[in-house]
């Protein structure tokens, strides 16, 4: 019962880490929105401006992170 | 515009929906238990599941919504793809496991797990049938709005249509039918949305959208203090003139027909009269487009490009690019949109939509839309800042979302499904900027109802990938008003009837309990759709993430991660967040202009509560909490 105490406060705690990270980005995107829009305007990559740019960073963070959240998840459960 | 109905599209709705019927009959035997009608035995495959949160989670306001207001608005359309779906991160890394482990078939019972107290039970029900009904009266809405112009029926026909098939499917088989309705949903939605970027794609830009598309007129006018005396067209002629805080716009007529005309100036500096579109409704309900009747299709589709620059060339079109190339065009270039203005005239009620060119680096930035940039104020940004944080907090408290975690056998089922989910809504997103630009440049909108975007622009690759976008568009319907009634049933069935009023049932009553239950929903959602007809409800989407976010969101968080939170701290979050949400709504300046009052004199001047109801949520909950340490939560991620 102990041990399973410990594995359930592990994902709980990874998950907490990587909500936090990724709402540290998200209300960047937020915040840079609000108080500087024209900095979103700025052309960084192949034409493409930041508001481009960082709205499909978002997205494609939210996945990228969700498999790797998996993937770790995975390996706290193979430890059982 | 005139919408003819499609025999295409009717055969292949009607194939979709024996299909669904099919379905459900099939699943109708299997559902014999409470377990198997509310959550659908608990033994749906995670990536079924995964794809079916997409089908669920991927309504009309997403699929015809964003699609639309992109389209309009260009990116502030596109920050509500990035918000729903930054929503489902509180999903994944925080909601799903614990939440799958403490539930049984609703969000209540989770909420209730550690504490079987009735007023969890009693405020979870009612902020899930809230939700739950400022979620489904827009899709009614909207399904009756869709009917008319596609399939030629009016408008009651379908909302008691989608009505009766989602009964039939609820009623049948619950949470399973449910379940494959919106896999076989999200799945169509995803894979033809692709094939229509890549339409997009393939066609590029162009000056001239189409071979058939309007050649819009101008002309030179002479203006003597502020009023227009002459133009240089003998066959107009200048019945009148209208001044707006911003614009001038002239009423001239050709024929016998009155056009309205937007004063301006041309590339040369040159005052001219830029023909514009207009509706004009009488006194007596008589409506004509840009001067005629509706039979006479005058009120054409716009939208193009005013200006292509292709590797610092300009050019008349682009032909095939790619996906980069193309939004990296768009952004050197230039649009035209139509922007609104809405006057009295006469006893005439007359609305105006005006050629205004817009840079692509504007379109292609927050702005348009969003009053961040130009003319804004702090409460105009606190209202977007308001808006981004109830989509993000807003979707992992969604009770017709929650219910599916409880389809799949396991915590970890719970967990891929929705890394699934995410992946399937993320693509989707990202294609919903590239369908929204289309449109705006593709000469397919339709000014009066922008909601038809994404279907007028499969229109114009021809009918038959209309006829199945529009299929998609109605099936899009039906796979989120059946995940609603199923959550509302739940609610009623098992949240107040079994849990809290304790009327003893046995597994079949409860089922029956529960079929009854969605007859009823069902019945009063299709009343609701007819009685709300030609109302603009979409707001109501916004209402149901607004409340979930302040409602039912700090009572889910703090349940798992306080040990100190009690059940009375939990109910009355859910009352202060639901209460304070809602009427910071209805006192909102927004409101206040649909109650016909000025904007100006409402009591709270903003529109999205979040911002303030979230945080008095969690603070309730952390007072009653500490007032009442008798009933603690325990150590809820430890167990």
């Amino acid at each position: 019962m102990g041990k399973k105490k410990n594995k359930l406060d592990e994902k709980a705690k990874l998950g907490l880490v990587l909500f936090g990270i990724y709402s540290l980005i998200y209300a960047t995107f937020v915040i840079i929105n609000t108080l500087w829009p024209k900095l979103m305007g700025k052309i960084i990559f192949a034409g493409l401006n930041l508001a481009v740019i960082y709205g499909f960073f978002l997205i494609i963070a939210a996945i990228v992170m969700g498999l790797i959240y998996n993937q770790m998840c995975l390996k706290i459960e193979e430890k059982k | 515009m005139i919408y003819e109905a499609s025999s295409i599209a009717v055969g292949l709705f009607v194939f979709f929906v024996l299909c669904v019927l099919g379905l459900s009959a099939y699943f109708a035997r299997k559902t014999q238990s409470a377990d198997a009608y509310f959550a659908a035995g608990g033994k749906i495959h995670w990536a079924v599941n995964g794809i079916a949160f997409a089908g669920d989670y991927l309504s009309a306001a997403s699929f015809l919504g964003i699609c639309g207001m992109i389209a309009m608005v260009g990116y502030d359309g596109f920050l509500y793809s990035i918000g729903y779906l930054g929503g489902w991160i509180v999903a994944l890394f925080v909601v799903a496991e614990p939440l799958k482990k403490l539930g049984k078939y609703t969000f209540t019972d989770a909420l209730d797990a550690k504490f079987n107290s009735k007023s969890i039970q009693l405020t979870a029900a009612i902020s899930t049938l809230v939700v739950s009904l400022c979620y489904l009266i827009p899709q009614m809405v909207g399904a009756g709005a869709l009917v008319t112009p596609l399939l030629g029926l009016p408008h009651y026909v379908g909302v008691l249509m989608v009505g009766s098939i989602v009964i039939f499917i609820v009623a049948t088989a619950g949470m399973a039918s449910t379940t494959y309705v919106q896999f076989l949903k999200g799945t169509l939605l995803i894979i033809f949305s692709a094939i229509l970027v890549v339409l997009v794609l393939n066609k590029g830009l162009s000056l001239k959208p189409s071979a058939d598309y309007h050649d819009f007129q101008s002309m030179k006018a002479q203006v003597v203090s502020g009023q227009v005396i002459a133009v240089d067209n003998n066959n107009y002629k200048i019945v009148g003139q209208k001044n707006t805080a911003k614009n001038h716009f002239v009423k001239l007529e050709k024929n016998g027909i009155n056009t309205w005309w937007n004063l301006t100036t041309n590339k040369n500096q040159e005052t001219v009269l830029q023909e514009a579109l207009s509706t004009t409704k009488s006194a007596d309900g008589n409506k004509l487009y840009n001067g005629k009747a509706k039979a006479d299709k005058a009120f054409y589709q716009v939208g193009h490009m005013a200006e292509i620059v292709d590797n610092g060339k300009k050019v008349e079109k682009t032909g095939p690019v790619g996906p980069f190339k193309f939004l990296s065009i768009f952004t050197k270039s230039k649009v035209t949109r139509f922007t609104k203005a809405i006057f009295v005239d006469g006893k005439n009620k007359v609305t105006v939509w005006r050629q205004t060119i817009t840079s692509g680096s504007e379109v292609m930035r927050p702005g348009l839309k969003f009053k961040v940039d130009k003319g804004s104020t702090v409460m105009s940004k606190l209202n977007f800042v308001s808006l981004m944080l109830a989509l993000f907090f807003g979707t992992a408290a969604l009770p017709h979302i929650l219910i599916r975690y409880y389809t799949v056998p396991s915590a970890k089922c719970a967990r891929k499904s929705t890394i699934v989910a995410i992946s399937a809504i993320g693509f989707f997103y990202i294609l919903t900027l590239f369908l929204g630009l289309g449109a705006m440049a593709g000469g397919v909108l339709d000014l009066g109802s922008s909601n038809m975007a994404a279907p007028l622009l499969a229109k114009s690759f021809g009918l038959i990938l209309f006829a199945i976008i529009s299929a998609i568009a109605f099936a899009t319907v039906l796979g989120t008003v059946s995940g609603l009634i199923v959550a509302a049933s739940g609610a009623i069935a098992h949240d107040l009837m079994d849990s809290l009023f304790k009327i003893k049932m046995t597994d079949a009553q409860k089922v029956k309990a529960g079929k009854i239950s969605a007859i009823v929903v069902g019945i009063i959602a299709i009343i609701l759709g007819i009685l709300f007809k030609g109302m603009n409800v979409s707001y109501l989407v916004g209402w149901a993430f607004a409340v979930a976010a302040s409602a039912n969101l700090p009572a889910i968080l703090m349940l798992l991660f306080w040990k100190k939170t009690t059940s009375r701290g939990i109910a009355a979050s859910i009352v202060v967040g639901m209460t304070s949400a809602l009427t910071i709504i209805l006192l909102s300046p927004s409101m206040f202009e649909r109650y016909g009052f000025d904007p100006a004199t409402a009591p709270i001047a903003l529109d999205n509560p979040g911002i303030i109801s979230i945080p008095l949520s969690f603070l309730t909950l952390i007072i009653i909490s500490w007032l009442t340490p008798h009933k603690r939560a325990k150590d809820i991620l430890r167990v």
